[in-house]
């Protein structure tokens, strides 16, 4: 209580005044809180004196006693947690507003001390939740309701049937049979041009979805093929729709992008038919057994070409490719050593291989090759780019093909990779997203096969020398030896094959400029033969064989097409061009469920060996860099150089490759800002254009995403080892200084070092020596090994100082097993394309973290700036109220 | 019942603990396995369990019905007989072998047997069902050991499984690692497997009892239970 002690004779005054209305201890309490007010809160002296008299009148209806305070003060800490303390601010008013509004409208559980309540989620997301479980039942009914229906179709009296109508007489019958191709022809023009109505199209566009939806998980290769027809009806329908009603004549800045829209997008088209062709039927060869008496087998040199990487790179090569599984007399390693150097002699010479050098570096890798034939004999050459380190099994594997038929000149088996590519090191998803590879080598490759045009890589093959003297040694030509030797002696009247066994494994690319550095030597080297000895043209090759190779080569043009779909969009947002010139509705009628089918059909076909959308974003990194050199080489086939594709670098530190990047973040900054302008022309634009700035905005912000995925790439991790760890599980045993023994499991290993896992407690310490013993056969070795870290029952050992005979056993017993790569596809699922959606979307989240956490210092502040009032946005959106404990 | 006899090329080659350790390998299949000592060292005791201060074995009696009292059965439940304390005649050594066939037991129990060393193989009437293990380290004695023997096993027809089995093989040493890898390449009769050396083998005997035991982890476990693995396939190879 205060009583005022030196009382001044305006508030006398005043509470003479008061005392006439109310009680004494009501005016005693109005001076109170007036005091408080203006001299402990500092309100101004009006408000000061009108709230007392505010709460009095609250009083009448409320009772605010202190316990009833309180409780209403930590009830609207509940509703409104996201309201700062000094309340009365701009901020907090709208932050008041739009959770009092939120709250109003949605249904949000504000019991809070009710924790069951609380996992009661509130009206909406019960709603999505039951309409999701709605969907999701909707799915597996129709599944199986469809893999009932189409095993009834495909009994075996069916198939038998089936098999009577192909193997008919009339089809001998050249007249007949053009007819019926004719037929089929002339089914296809009309399905793909009739005109539809809006809702024809509707209806026949969702009766395919539906039923390809539905076979999706069906098995078998004719659900497969079934799937295949209608995304190509569906697809050519599209393109059709496109040329004959979506241009818009009238203005010329719209026909002109629009004609290039369409232009890549018949681009898209022509290479998703290719495809689908390709890998129609993938053939999985099976290796065919050799004969049981060795001295019938052939002799196999091995080439390994290298040019300027370390001997640490090839020594393991080497050693491999010596204790590849072949009688010794008939087996001859060369090191086609073309940077001359003198260690590598040495080491040849110390292992016992064969060393061949030139005067010259004239044609790269094919030149080298080539000069090694004239100085070696062998009926058959193996060859291993100097990282590929060969399993034991690897002739064991391929050599049967060619005893099997005398026509076969090249068995390929794929390349594998132990280290994490560029991509996958930076995008920290090492075996968990089939890499880039995976697709051409797990698919396409096999698909290839069917069509007798299985491409010879340039490594881990094996070539029949008789094949290459015909055609006169490795192509000299291109850049890409490889493809084109395979290409000539295709036309020779040869056949080429692959399996589908990883019999070697290798460095992928150590930085994403080199990964792309190599892409534009093989970008370029297609281009260069599409000119120079053009598949489509030219004896000797059967329709497939050209269909396939014109697809490689097509898809190493997808650079100008890919950035024209990552900007087309923008055309509509920035110029107000209508590029796709047609009603709202019908964009949304024939594009998103075209799209829909196409992803759904390439998920089928793909799903264990490229995850949705990953796709686009290994194009997109891609896109500008190949763009120059294939269209040079289009023009200009002689010009540019061999560029070796650098190996077992090192990326001490981590950092971001701006000048890499550069391309895509230019892209993604014209695809933002677009954003933000369509999100101005949204509110303050022409209201009828609202659906296609909708629909732009959409695909916009689809290929920001992408972007953003893109330039996440760009920022190269730290290598935390120099030699790269490879994963493994095989049993082995470590004998320890007390001379005591214990059986271990290896989880990894490198060239130095092992991981082992113990089955029970240990008692090792750091810096011990023990020795590590494996067996390879009915050999065990030991190895001297340290201890270099442990953790449970994990032990990491290194090996020092091995002697010659030491390094080799060792590699034997490891990187050159003959199971040591198998396991390599089973380890992926088969893609879900929402999930592999969410891959990329917090791929292309990191990718814009990176892009602020290695902003140059000048952006710094802006950034702050930006992110600052982000936030502050942020924190105005209403929050569900949440109880804290 | 399935006969094993084990005997080292020479002394010391580490026979009767790699007998000790099979028996309950083999015991761990829940067979009955029944080992007898005919070395005059009387030293198997020592490996299951059995006290120095005990003197007395089938040795010390007349006939194997006389000593059924000196069978012992250790923690693991193999059945086993020493040697006992008396110097014996080949023959009774014959006998009690002979004695112990006819003992009450199914088929497909075990009877093992810690021959002695200096002991040779015409001693013992070895018929078609036997296995002979005889145990080898890798040195050069051995090499030339097995050298004769082989010429030996040439000379005349021998109807019994015989095999070498390498023990203490230690891959580090230069030498044993070339000297296995030449009998892999040469011994006709080279047991496909070895026991590693272990330490754990001579430390379990200081606790009275076998590496199989002692040391699940270890390697030496892992190489008893493929020997007797093997034997189990031997022996049904034989049926």
């Amino acid at each position: 209580m205060t009583k005022p002690s030196r009382a001044s004779v305006t508030q006398k005054s005043m509470s003479l005044f008061l005392s006439i209305f109310f009680t004494k201890k009501i005016v005693r309490f109005l001076f109170f809180k007036f005091h408080s007010y203006f001299n402990q809160h500092k309100v101004s002296a009006l408000a000061a004196f009108l709230l007392p008299f505010l709460l009095l009148l609250l009083s009448i209806f409320i009772k605010l006693d202190n316990n009833n305070k309180r409780r209403l003060k930590a009830k609207l800490a509940y509703l409104y947690p996201h309201v700062s303390k000094p309340i009365v601010t701009p901020a907090n008013s709208i932050r008041i507003f739009l959770q009092s509004l939120y709250l109003l409208l949605f249904n949000v559980s504000v019991k809070k001390n009710a924790p069951k309540n609380r996992i009661r989620s509130h009206y909406s997301a019960k709603f999505f939740q039951k309409s999701a479980r709605f969907i999701r039942y909707l799915d597996t009914k129709l599944v199986r309701s469809c893999k009932r229906l189409w095993l009834l179709g495909s009994s075996k009296s069916t198939t038998q049937s089936y098999q009577k109508i192909a193997s008919a007489k009339l089809w001998r019958n050249r007249f007949l049979h053009f007819m019926f191709y004719g037929l089929l022809a002339l089914a296809v023009v009309i399905f793909v041009t009739v005109p539809f109505s809006l809702e024809a199209q509707a209806i026949f566009i969702s009766l395919i979805l539906l039923v390809s939806y539905s076979l999706r998980r069906v098995k078998g290769q004719m659900a497969t093929i079934a799937m295949i027809t209608l995304a190509v009806t569906s697809s050519t329908r599209y393109l059709w729709w496109r040329y004959t009603d979506t241009l818009n004549w009238h203005d010329p800045l719209a026909l002109t992008l629009g004609i290039g829209l369409l232009l890549a997008e018949s681009y898209a088209w022509l290479v998703l038919i290719l495809g689908f062709f390709q890998t129609i039927n993938p053939l999985h060869r099976k290796p065919i057994p050799l004969h049981k008496d060795t001295a019938l087998w052939p002799t196999v040199d091995v080439y390994i070409p290298t040019y300027n990487e370390p001997l640490n790179v090839v020594r393991p090569t080497a050693i491999a490719a010596q204790s590849i599984d072949w009688p010794a007399d008939k087996l001859n390693i060369y090191i086609l050593d073309d940077g001359k150097r003198p260690e590598f002699k040495e080491f040849a010479d110390e292992i016992g291989v064969g060393y061949l050098d030139r005067p010259d570096h004239k044609h790269a890798k094919a030149g080298n090759m080539n000069h090694a034939m004239k100085h070696t004999s062998g009926e058959y050459i193996a060859i291993f780019d100097c990282d590929h380190i060969p399993a034991r099994s690897f002739l064991q594997m391929t050599m049967g093909q060619f005893i099997n038929d005398s026509k076969v000149c090249l068995v390929q088996t794929p390349h594998h990779f132990f280290s994490a590519d560029p991509f996958e090191r930076n995008l920290n998803n090492h075996r968990q997203i089939p890499n880039e590879n995976m697709l051409f080598y797990g698919l396409i490759q096999d698909g290839n096969d069917m069509w007798d045009a299985t491409f010879f890589c340039g490594s881990c093959a094996v070539l029949k020398r008789q094949a290459l003297e015909e055609i006169g040694g490795f192509a000299v030509e291109t850049v890409t030896e490889d493809a084109h030797t395979a290409l000539r002696m295709q036309r020779a009247g040869y056949k080429t094959t692959y399996i589908n066994i990883p019999q070697a494994a290798g460095l992928a690319t150590d930085s994403l400029s080199a990964h792309i550095g190599q892409r534009i030597r093989w970008a370029r080297g297609m281009a260069q033969i599409f000119r120079l000895d053009n598949p489509l043209l030219g004896k000797g090759l059967n329709i497939g064989q050209r269909l396939c190779y014109i697809n490689a080569m097509l898809h190493f043009l997808s650079g100008i097409p890919r950035i024209v779909f990552l900007t087309a969009p923008l055309a509509l947002i920035y110029f107000n061009a209508y590029i796709i010139y047609a009603p709202f509705i019908a964009i949304f009628l024939y594009i998103v469920p075209t799209l829909l089918q196409v992803k759904i059909t390439n998920s089928r076909i793909q799903g264990k060996y490229r995850y949705s959308y990953w796709g686009e974003v290994y194009e997109s990194v891609l896109a500008w860099y190949i763009l120059k050199p294939t269209t040079v080489a289009l023009f200009n086939p002689n010009k540019g150089k061999f560029n070796v594709t650098e190996k077992g670098g090192f990326n001490d530190k981590a950092r971001y490759d701006w000048l890499i990047s550069k391309p895509y973040i230019i892209l993604l900054a014209f695809n933002v800002i677009g954003m933000c302008y369509g999100v101005f022309r949204l509110f303050f634009g022409d209201t009828s254009q609202i659906g296609v700035l909708l629909i732009s905005m959409l695909w916009a912000s689809y290929n920001t995403m992408i972007l953003g995925a893109a330039v996440a790439v760009a920022a190269e991790a730290k290598q935390v080892r120099s030699s790269h760890r490879i994963k493994a599980n095989f049993p082995a045993a470590i004998r320890l200084s007390n001379g005591r023994t214990m059986k271990v499991k290896i989880t990894d290993y490198s060239d130095n070092g092992v991981g082992i896992e113990t089955a029970h407690e240990h008692m090792c310490k750091t810096n011990d020596k023990i020795e590590l013993l494996m067996s390879r056969g009915k050999k065990q070795f030991s190895f001297p090994t340290y201890i270099c870290n442990t953790r449970d029952k994990q032990i990491g050992l290194t090996l020092r100082d091995l002697n010659l005979e030491k390094q080799k056993a060792f590699i034997q017993c490891t990187f050159s097993r003959a199971d040591a790569w198998l396991d390599w596809q089973d380890n992926f699922k088969h893609d879900k394309p929402s999930y592999s959606f969410k891959k990329v979307f917090t791929t292309s989240i990191r990718g814009f973290n990176n892009l602020i956490f290695h902003a140059p210092n000048q952006l710094k502040p802006l950034i702050n700036f930006i992110t600052r009032a982000m936030t502050q946005l942020a924190s105005l959106l209403p929050i569900n109220p949440k109880k804290v404990f | 019942m399935r006969k094993i006899y084990l005997k080292g090329i020479k002394g010391g080659t580490g026979a009767t603990a790699i007998v000790a350790n099979l028996a309950c390998a083999l015991k761990k299949s829940n067979t009955n396995v029944i080992v007898l000592d005919l070395d005059p060292k009387n030293d198997l005791g020592l490996h299951l369990g059995l006290s120095w201060e005990h003197n007395t074995g089938w040795s010390n009696y007349n006939s194997l019905n006389a000593a059924l009292a000196e069978f012992h059965c250790d923690s693991d439940g193999v059945i086993f007989l020493p040697f006992g304390s008396e110097p014996s005649r080949l023959n009774e050594l014959q006998t009690v072998i002979r004695d112990c066939e006819q003992l009450k037991v199914d088929d497909n129990s075990w009877l093992l047997l810690d021959c002695p060393a200096h002991l040779d193989l015409d001693h013992f009437n070895l018929c078609a069902d036997d296995i002979f293990l005889e145990v080898v380290n890798c040195d050069a004695t051995c090499h030339s050991f097995i050298y004769k023997r082989l010429l030996k096993l040439n000379q005349q027809t021998n109807h019994w499984q015989h095999y070498f089995l390498v023990n203490r093989y230690n891959s580090a040493s230069e030498l044993e690692f070339d000297l296995l890898q030449l009998w892999q390449s040469e011994v006709p009769l080279l047991a496909p497997l070895y026991i590693n050396k272990d330490e754990v083998i001579s430390e379990s005997t200081a606790f009275r009892n076998v590496a199989v035991n002692c040391a699940p982890y270890s390697v030496a476990n892992d190489d008893f239970e493929t020997l007797a693995g093997w034997l189990v396939s031997r022996a049904t190879h034989n049926d």
